[in-house]
């Protein structure tokens, strides 16, 4: 089932948690929505479902081309999981897992064959054949967030909602799940959303990722797109690693300090001041200068411990970098702590800022670990 | 006692255990062991014959039933009621809630002599409330009703406090979980909401069921007093004391605490029921 | 594990509840006029009554009745009695706190029943037991006959009587209070070098003393109150063995009504202010209970 939200805004008191957000589920795609606490998204997936209601003055909410605005939350159709599984303590497996067939009107109910029928269906695609006679508090966390989901799904809802699904749970459990997961709504192909401020979850599951930040999307696109073709400086700042620098870019090339790229996109532009960004992977390394192309640093510390190694150094300008560079590499350099090396971005994302005024040849640059930051919103980037 | 040596024998942190436990236990065995073995002691030394003639007399039975029947009219009255009650206070918003919180323990604070000469002023024919019922020929004071208003009165709080802490328990996730299967309120209300509050209001019932059975000082003015009538068993044990029927009295007090006991036990089962219950 | 005691002021209500766990307004409406109605008609009209017909007569009647010398006589036995009750279980009652609440020992649940026991009793029978064993045909009433010493019909009773019914009231709120609260901060004394007493005074009194002083409120609230087991123990000697309660009686059997409630007036008073200790103090109590990691054994109400 396609979702689709047009211009959905929510405020609680004064708080504004959702700005005109317009958003388009395509039938049968498992979407991430993603963004750091405050984002708003919780608030949106809860308006989808109905657990909420959009300001008024909010523009439609389709399912199918249906308007739901009105609609209750008990005739959406929709299957919602939350972090904290809600089961009802006072119900074995079976009966939570049944409890949607049962409470359905006298005439659309199912028989009592039938519902047992379908719940050890459920059950088995869980993989929790035996345990339909066990009390919530007799199980795992992952084993009761596969009931919540078992529950949710035997209503065969149109679309699945689940709110930080795997947030309570322990770091190897939650990987585990989320395999499950994704192979689960492989062969079930029913629409889902789901909420959670772990990039690395968004990006492995999804088959889209909606960013949000602070009640706005970002940028919508799949986790290959958000990650290497971010639209926004918030975007490039949440996922990953990143160093930052101010620099400026016009007349053909982008600066930062001793630096200069030539860069063909801006040759009819006026210079101006602009923020480029360079990930660590996108650090070229050498023990010899290439001049106006690179800059000294000096190695503090190598991680070798991991698949690519690590290095954090200090410019001139006592500014922290981070490159990360393949193993051979780094043999091959030599390099130790306290060593120099030159480093040049093979490369980069320039986001132009709106001053005019020029940034000093100075450079200020900083590596943004996985922090959220409120960024200005900026000018589109190259 | 070897077992006391080897707790004393244990290193412990923090001093005082050997003082306090030794003065609490002192203290509890002089104030309230004692004096209830003499009871026990006292009761027992009563042969077995006298014990039932005295439970069988007419009056005594009587009271037994006004005490019982009473009591269990009340605890009931106070479980739709205060069911309510709490619902009210814990779900809903409105002007001078604090207060009414504050309110419902009033029965626990007040003297039951004054509730007794309140409640009977109310509901006597001439009173505020008995007024009303008087055209309809319904005595409410110096009649069975009267008891169990009195007793009403007195457990009121009981229900209440026992079902505010699990109302506070129920997650919000859960009604919504339920409503997003498609449940109406009343469905979510008989199926998840109910079931997992019915061990606090047994809890409730009974604690208000035993605190009514006891009750003196609230009922006897409301009561009348009828033999026969309105007699209740806590007042049959101050008669036979009056009439120096030590036997008789102790006989009665017997019984009566008694079911204290084994409802506290009960009180006690239903917590640990409702406890396992609430544990996620 | 969740932990909310009924002392909280309900979280659940602040939080604003979603469209799907929200009752219709007409179901809300008409929950919140059965409630209402039912305490206005079980509390609000009784509280009210007494002071109406307190000053049925007039405001001056009202001072009489209660600068009578009876009810004075009443007001200063009742004092008395809730002057030695009051003090004598509250040491009781930080003494069962400390040793149930911060030592594990085989029993412990046994002894905390057993402290409740009262409580659960009729104050009837909490009377008979003590006239049974004082009284004129008691065990000890040949022995105290002997010595001229009088308890029961006497003033002693009284005491001990009261002293008996309001025994747990302390040790109910501190012992679960001390329990949740831990014994982290005393052993750190400990460690520090402070000795016992030390310890008790500076650190633990003053994190307990929220509790403390909402149990001696209940109990000298009861103190002064209880009628059933002074009843039975006190002969109702006018200016000798009346407690306030019993005066009331008196005066009620009399037909003396708005003197009755005159002097009940005063004991209501006494309730109102309880009332509004225990909505001033609760919710420090629980601020104190709440900050601990162990679960709270809530045995029953105030």
């Amino acid at each position: 089932m396609r979702i689709e939200l047009q211009n959905i805004s929510k405020t609680f008191g004064k708080f504004q948690a959702l700005k005109d957000v317009t958003l388009t589920v395509p039938s049968g795609e498992l979407v991430a929505l993603l963004g750091p606490s405050g984002s708003g998204k919780t608030t949106l997936l809860r308006i989808i479902a109905g657990l909420e209601l959009p300001d008024n003055g909010s523009g439609p909410m389709m399912f199918d081309g249906e308007n739901v605005n009105r609609r209750p939350i008990s005739e959406r159709g929709v299957g919602f999981v939350f972090q904290h599984y809600a089961l009802f303590h006072h119900m074995n497996v079976f009966e939570n897992i049944a409890f949607g067939l049962k409470v359905r009107p006298k005439k659309l109910r199912p028989s009592k064959k039938f519902i047992e029928s379908k719940v050890n269906e459920l059950l088995k695609l869980i993989h929790l054949g035996g345990l339909a006679n066990r009390y919530p508090h007799q199980l795992s966390g992952g084993q009761r967030q596969r009931v919540a989901l078992a529950r949710a799904l035997a209503v065969e809802p149109q679309v699945l909602l689940l709110d930080e699904p795997f947030g309570a749970l322990d770091a190897k459990v939650r990987f585990e799940l989320r395999r499950w997961l994704r192979r689960l709504h492989d062969e079930i192909g029913v629409t889902s959303v789901f909420v959670t401020h772990d990039q690395d979850e968004a990006l492995d599951l999804a088959d889209r990722v909606s960013m949000l930040n602070q009640g706005q999307i970002e940028q919508v696109g799949t986790p290959y797109e958000i990650f290497h073709q971010p639209k926004t400086e918030f975007v490039l700042n949440f996922l990953g690693n990143v160093n930052f620098f101010h620099g400026s870019a016009g007349d053909g090339k982008v600066v930062l300090g001793k630096i200069n790229i030539i860069a063909p996109q801006f040759k009819d532009m006026p210079v101006r001041p602009a923020h480029v960004f360079v990930r660590p992977h996108q650090f070229d390394l050498d023990t010899a200068a290439k001049s106006g192309k690179s800059m000294p640093a000096k190695v503090t510390r190598i991680h070798t411990a991991g698949s690519f190694v690590r290095l954090e150094l200090v410019t001139e300008e006592s500014e922290a970098i981070q490159a990360d560079i393949m193993p051979e590499k780094f043999v091959d350099l030599a390099i130790d702590i306290g060593s120099t090396v030159h480093v040049h971005p093979k490369e980069y994302m320039v986001f132009l800022q709106s001053e005019t005024k020029l940034p000093d040849t100075e450079i200020d640059s900083r590596t943004i670990a996985k922090k959220n930051r409120a960024l200005k919103k900026t000018d589109k980037p190259v | 006692m070897a077992v006391r040596r080897k707790l004393l024998a244990q290193r412990r942190v923090l001093p005082g255990f050997g003082l306090t436990l030794g003065f609490t236990l002192a203290y509890l065995s002089l104030i309230v062991l004692i004096p209830l073995a003499g009871l026990a002691l006292r009761a027992a030394s009563i042969s077995s014959e006298k014990f039932w003639s005295i439970l069988k007399d007419p009056r005594v039975i009587a009271s037994f039933k006004v005490t019982f029947g009473a009591s269990f009219a009340a605890a009931l009255i106070n479980c739709i009621f205060g069911f309510i009650v709490a619902w009210v206070l814990v779900r809903y918003k409105f002007p001078g809630k604090k207060i009414v919180d504050a309110i419902v323990d009033l029965p626990f604070a007040m003297p039951t002599a004054v509730s007794g000469i309140a409640l009977t002023a109310l509901y006597a024919s001439t009173g505020w409330i008995g007024k009303f019922f008087a055209p309809m020929g319904i005595k409410i004071a110096y009649a069975w009703p009267g008891v169990m208003v009195a007793l009403t009165f007195i457990g009121l709080p009981f229900v209440v406090r026992s079902l505010q802490p699990a109302l506070e328990e129920i997650e919000v996730e859960v009604e919504e979980s339920a409503a997003s299967l498609g449940a109406g309120r009343m469905q979510t209300f008989r199926k998840i909401i109910f079931p997992s509050l019915l061990p606090s209001l047994l809890t409730g019932f009974t604690l208000a069921f035993a605190r009514a059975l006891g009750e003196y000082g609230s009922v006897v003015f409301i009561a009348g007093n009828l033999p026969m009538k309105t007699e209740i068993v806590p007042l049959m044990i101050i008669i036979k004391l009056e009439q120096y029927d030590y036997a008789g009295a102790t006989a009665l007090a017997a019984v009566m605490l008694v079911v204290s006991f084994v409802l506290l036990l009960a009180i006690n089962l239903l917590q640990a029921w409702s406890r396992k219950r609430l544990s996620p | 594990m969740k932990t909310k005691l009924s002392f909280q002021i309900s979280k659940a209500t602040t939080a604003k509840r979603s469209k799907a766990s929200e009752d219709p307004l007409w179901v809300r409406f008409l929950l919140i006029t059965i409630a209402l109605g039912f305490l206005a008609a079980f509390l609000i009209l009784p509280l009210t009554i007494v002071f109406k017909e307190a000053f049925q007569n007039g405001v001056r009647a009202y001072f009489n009745a209660i600068r009578d010398p009876m009810a004075l006589s009443a007001i200063r036995l009742t004092l008395l009695t809730a002057a030695i009750a009051v003090p004598l279980n509250l040491i009781f009652g930080v003494a069962a706190a400390w040793a149930i609440g911060y030592f594990k020992f085989s029993g412990r649940n046994l002894l905390t029943t057993l402290i409740d026991l009262p409580f659960t009793i009729s104050p009837v029978v909490s009377g008979l037991i003590f006239v049974l064993l004082f009284g004129r045909r008691g065990w000890l009433g040949p022995f105290l006959d002997e010595h001229g010493i009088k308890i029961i019909f006497a003033v002693p009773g009284i005491v001990i009587a009261t002293l008996f019914v309001t025994f747990p009231f302390v040790a109910r709120e501190l012992i679960p209070l001390m329990q949740s609260k831990g014994t982290e901060e005393e052993e750190a004394a400990r460690v520090l070098g402070a000795g016992g007493w030390r310890t008790f005074w500076k650190i633990t009194l003053p994190n307990i003393k929220w509790g403390l002083l909402y149990g001696v409120t209940l109990c000298s609230a009861r103190a002064i109150g209880e009628f059933g087991a002074v009843s039975v123990v006190s002969g109702h000697i006018r200016g000798a063995t009346n407690t306030v309660p019993l005066h009331v009686e008196i005066l009620y059997n009399e037909y003396n009504l708005s003197a009755a409630f005159a002097v009940a007036s005063l004991l209501a008073l006494l309730a109102i202010v309880t009332l509004i200790f225990k909505s001033l103090f609760g919710r420090k109590i629980s601020i104190v209970r709440t900050t601990s990691s162990i679960a709270v054994d809530e045995k029953g109400i105030l």
